[in-house]
């Protein structure tokens, strides 16, 4: 009898010893009164964020910061089972996108009261740009500060599109579908004019933009995919397609490759294909290339606005520093010393002054599309919006199906899920 | 009392932890999803249980409604169609090749036919994925050395499933293989003394002795190899996301990017509901099929 309690006790043991590593971890303790914020960052960016610690830590002694980068992949998963628990660090950075996801699910404080506050004069959506201040507020009220922008721009090759009457790059979308038509005749077999990746639901969205119409209408949550002029920019998009000036999702060659062997003389993207560039030009050698601001439609040139900014964790048991880490981070001065130590570009206007930035000929082309820049609409239902997109992109281009009914069926879509069915 | 049921089961001691970390980790879950799957549980309500809303069926409803749902689960039905007999016949024939000697090579080429199976199905699948490419893949260009066209091998919608499926069946070959060597191992010398004596060949040797002795094994790679992938995802996951125009895409991969990515988690419970039925109807009609039939023992 006794033996078989004993084996009882132990395999219960066992039982409660597999479990227990499976707990929670327990709550960290301030040692010699500091306070610690946990801080979450995506990718290259948690990398090389811890290079930042030391400089805040010497600048506010009262707060201890601890930096966890997380593979962009898992870190969705991450976040929501973070919010799950009501649990996880006091500060996340945050693309537009999820700010709204997690705004609306209430697992972001909310800001407003900071913006503009004396207590924290760096807080201020008027310092930033409009559409990355654009991409921090959520119905109204701000769940996020912006820390870095991107945006997109047109990279050609300057030698390729000088042989084909082109002294500078395309200014019109007019311009751009005649450029790239006569830059496919030129190479000849094989070669393309403009690479378009159907899978980025970016590209009907951008050139929908520039001809005057938004596809998705958030503030009265309307579709608008069947609007005449978001059926042309969608024609438009995919006559590229069609007659051969932008390679199909069959080809699948490297951009930098094609780029430098003229396969694909034009693409859109953002600032960290500039290094890229130059090393390619470093080592493949004999070409020339430049940037321009987008070609522009009927209306203007307006590109895509990305980036990143820092919210505060609603369950954070330390808002008050979380905050003061915020501020510092979008300091114009920590904000130019954070371009050169990971190029993230300055959310800041006023950064811009600094000569660093200023006297780059390279930047100062994002300089000028930041302005024209946006994000994409605030709204909850993005994702699955742009995951129909996507499809109908796809059905578009590789299916052979027809825009205009495809648009028509779309906007219906759209709107079903705009409404909650 | 407790005490008594124990001392009368002694065994119960030593299968308890395993039960109860089933239970915890399997049984209980699938209960949850089941529960999951009847709300209309997204991110909100993830955080804010009162805004969880009681639907009844209709995450089932919308589901059998759903043509990427459809689509998803006829693409798996290929998959298995297609994957499992090429898995049980591909490591039965390199089980049957590999029990004909012992020497050097064939522990070489066991170990070789293993490797896959010990490596991450992702670091494959990215593997994979330079070998398939249209560009610079090795496949195309050995195509191209013969003059042969470029094979479309992950754009096309039906050449890109049948892709994912040899991939995965090489990868899966190994393990199988080890298991058809055992149980190949396992049959008595004496069958194959007494067919001696009665003049039987080779091949007779095969077809009577080998095959359906390993009736055991085979049943057991058959119906693993079916849950397997029917649970199809990885591959799909990283080689081509579910393209194109959603040919690839797997009832796994579907509950995937409802669940993570879009956050509707009552909906992907419903799919991942749905799967758990069909798994599992599948093998009850193969335990069926299998008590029939008694082999020779």
């Amino acid at each position: 009898m006794k033996k078989t309690i004993t084996m009882l006790m132990i395999s219960l043991l066992l039982v409660l010893s597999v479990l227990g590593g499976c707990s929670s971890k327990s709550e960290e303790t301030s040692t010699d009164g500091k306070t610690t914020i946990e801080v979450w960052a995506m990718g290259d960016e948690g990398k090389r964020l811890s290079g930042v610690v030391k400089d805040f830590e010497a600048k506010n002694p009262k707060i201890k910061l601890k930096v966890t980068a997380i593979p962009w992949d898992s870190a969705h998963d991450k976040l929501v089972t973070a919010a799950a628990a009501k649990e996880g660090p006091d500060v996340i950075q945050l693309g537009s996108s999820w700010v709204t996801e997690f705004a609306a699910a209430g697992g972001l404080l909310d800001l407003s009261k900071y913006d503009k506050s004396e207590e924290y004069p760096n807080i201020n959506s008027d310092d930033f740009f409009a559409g990355a201040s654009e991409g921090s507020k959520y119905e109204g009220k701000l769940y996020s500060v912006p820390w870095y922008v991107e945006t997109r721009v047109l990279y050609y090759r300057s030698d390729l599109l000088a042989q084909v009457g082109y002294k500078e790059a395309p200014k019109t979308q007019a311009e751009l579908k005649d450029a790239a038509e006569k830059l496919v005749k030129l190479g000849g077999k094989g070669h393309y004019g403009l690479d378009l990746a159907i899978a980025d639901p970016m590209y009907p969205q951008v050139f929908s933009w520039q001809n005057g119409v938004d596809l998705i209408d958030s503030k009265n949550r309307k579709a608008n995919f069947n609007d005449p002029k978001a059926i042309s920019s969608m024609e438009y998009y995919a006559s590229f397609f069609k007659e051969g000036l932008a390679a199909g999702p069959d080809v699948q060659i490297d951009i930098t490759q094609a780029f430098a062997d003229g396969i694909k003389p034009m693409y859109i993207s953002g600032p960290w294909m500039i290094n890229i560039m130059n090393d390619a030009k470093a080592t493949t050698g004999e070409f020339e290339w430049n940037i321009a601001p987008l070609p522009a439609g009927d209306t203007d040139n307006t590109s895509y606005l990305g980036g990143a900014g820092l919210s505060v964790s609603a369950y954070s048991d330390n808002p008050k520093e979380a905050i003061t880490f915020i501020n510092y981070m979008a300091d114009p001065e920590v904000q130019v010393n954070w371009y050169k130590t990971a190029n993230g570009l300055p959310a800041v206007t006023s950064a811009w002054e600094d000569p660093s930035l200023a006297d780059d000929k390279i930047l100062s082309v994002f300089r000028e599309q930041l302005d024209h820049a946006k994000v994409p609409p605030m709204i909850v239902e993005l994702e699955s919006i742009k995951q129909n997109i996507i499809k109908m992109v796809e059905d578009v281009v590789v299916g052979g199906a027809d825009v205009k009914s495809e648009m028509k069926k779309l906007e219906q879509t759209a709107q079903e899920i705009l409404d909650g069915k | 009392m407790k005490i008594r049921f124990f001392s009368n089961r002694p065994y119960m001691i030593f299968i308890l932890p395993a039960l109860i970390i089933l239970s915890v980790f399997s049984i209980f879950p699938i209960f949850v999803a089941l529960g999951v799957s009847l709300t209309n549980m997204n991110l909100i309500g993830l955080l804010n249980w009162s805004q969880v809303q009681f639907v009844g069926f209709e995450n089932y409803m919308d589901l059998l409604a759903d043509k990427e749902f459809r689509q998803a689960f006829f693409n798996t039905i290929f998959y298995v169609v297609f994957g499992v007999p090429l898995v049980v016949v591909a490591s039965l024939g390199v089980a049957l090749l590999l029990d004909y000697g012992k020497n050097k090579f064939f522990t070489a080429a066991r170990a070789l036919f293993y490797m896959p199976s010990v490596t991450t199905s992702v670091a494959i699948a990215v593997v994979f994925g330079y070998l398939y490419n249209n560009h610079y893949g090795l496949f195309n260009y050995v195509l191209s050395l013969l003059d042969l066209p470029k094979v479309p091998w992950l754009t096309h919608p039906i050449i890109a499933k049948i892709s994912l499926i040899l991939m995965a069946a090489w990868k899966s070959i190994g393990f199988n293989m080890i298991i058809f060597l055992a149980a190949l191992q396992g049959i008595p010398k004496d069958y194959y003394e007494a067919a001696e004596i009665d003049g039987a060949k080779k091949w007779q040797k095969l077809l009577y002795i080998k095959v359906p002795l390993l009736g055991f094994a085979t049943f057991f790679v058959a119906s693993t190899t079916l849950i397997g992938w029917f649970q199809f995802f990885e591959e799909p996951m990283i080689m081509t996301k579910g393209g194109p125009v959603g040919s690839t895409n797997s009832i796994a991969l579907f509950i995937y990017d409802k669940g993570f990515k879009l956050s509707e988690f009552g909906y992907a419970a419903a799919g991942s509901f749905v799967l758990f039925l069909i798994i599992l109807a599948l093998t009850l009609i193969q335990f069926k099929l299998r008590k029939k039939d008694n082999g020779y023992n």
